[in-house]
């Protein structure tokens, strides 16, 4: 295993998930960093982990459910917004916010545990494995997780 | 054509290649971890070492659960500094004893006698 390798390779997953479990995008990234920080310093300190995605996808999920609590508490409502990203054309950032508004709202309507399962296994791309592995949960529970929300979010469409 | 409800997911949740440059460059750009802090370790270490020592200086320390001899030299310095509750006693045999002066054992000097509480002490 290269760690170069998997930086490169978990950075966008981990992004992804940040970006559908927090409001805040420049908190977003800050989570997904630390994350893969974390995974960097362990890796050249001791070794690899076991899985280095279940280990990067535990700590981001800590540190967004920490992030989103602060947010909550310390900034005010219209910040909560979205970040402009000043290279962007005006047109397809608008158009990326309202869709990115109207997944948020979609996952919503799952509990926390389905949220965070889809995040997981959609959003990070994680096999059901390292999911299972990530959030502390028996493969068959994370399974359960999984039908649940994909049911929620099918009824939700129709 | 049908879209993949959970390909639509990641596509919109999709970041930036700037983002994903970001977020690597500044990874594998992080210090290595250097050696772990030796100080504390070192200084519990000590203080451990010391609390140890001290532990066994006391255990081994002769008790003074009795009064002590103690020579010449000591007897003339509790002569002069015969205050607080540590006295210089003179057995009736001539022995000089060192003691805890409170209340309990008795001893006494030839002329005067004291009621001494003898307790735990480090001879001289």
């Amino acid at each position: 295993m290269d760690l170069e390798a998997t930086v490169r390779d978990l950075a966008p997953r981990l992004l992804r998930y940040c970006r559908g479990r927090l409001a805040n995008l420049d908190s977003a990234e800050d989570v997904a960093q630390t994350a893969l920080m974390a995974l960097v310093a362990r890796w050249r300190a001791v070794g690899p982990p076991d899985s280095p995605v279940a280990f990067a996808f535990s700590i981001a999920r800590r540190r967004a459910w920490r992030s989103a609590l602060r947010d909550r508490l310390l900034q005010p409502l219209s910040t909560l917004g979205f970040r402009s990203e000043p290279s962007a054309d005006p047109i397809q950032r608008a158009e990326a916010r309202s869709e990115l508004q109207r997944l948020r709202g979609e996952l919503q309507k799952l509990s926390v545990k389905e949220r965070e399962a889809m995040l997981h296994v959609v959003a990070g791309e994680l096999s059901v494995v390292d999911a299972a592995k990530a959030l502390g949960i028996s493969e068959s529970a994370l399974k359960m997780r999984l039908a649940r929300a994909r049911q929620k979010l099918k009824e939700a469409g129709r | 054509m049908k879209i993949d409800p959970e390909a639509e997911m990641r596509a919109v949740l999709e970041p930036s290649h700037e983002e994903v440059r970001r977020v690597v460059a500044v990874a594998l750009g992080s210090p290595a971890p250097g050696p772990r802090p030796r100080v504390p370790l070192m200084v519990a270490a000590g203080a451990i070492a010391a609390l140890a020592i001290l532990t066994l200086y006391i255990g081994q320390a002769p008790s003074f659960t009795e009064p002590l001899l103690v020579g010449p030299a000591a007897e003339a310095a509790g002569r002069l500094s015969n205050s607080g509750s540590v006295m210089l006693v003179k057995e009736p045999s001539g022995r000089t004893l060192i003691a805890n002066r409170a209340a309990g054992a008795q001893a006494t000097d030839g002329e005067t006698s004291y009621r001494l509480m003898i307790s735990k002490g480090i001879a001289p």
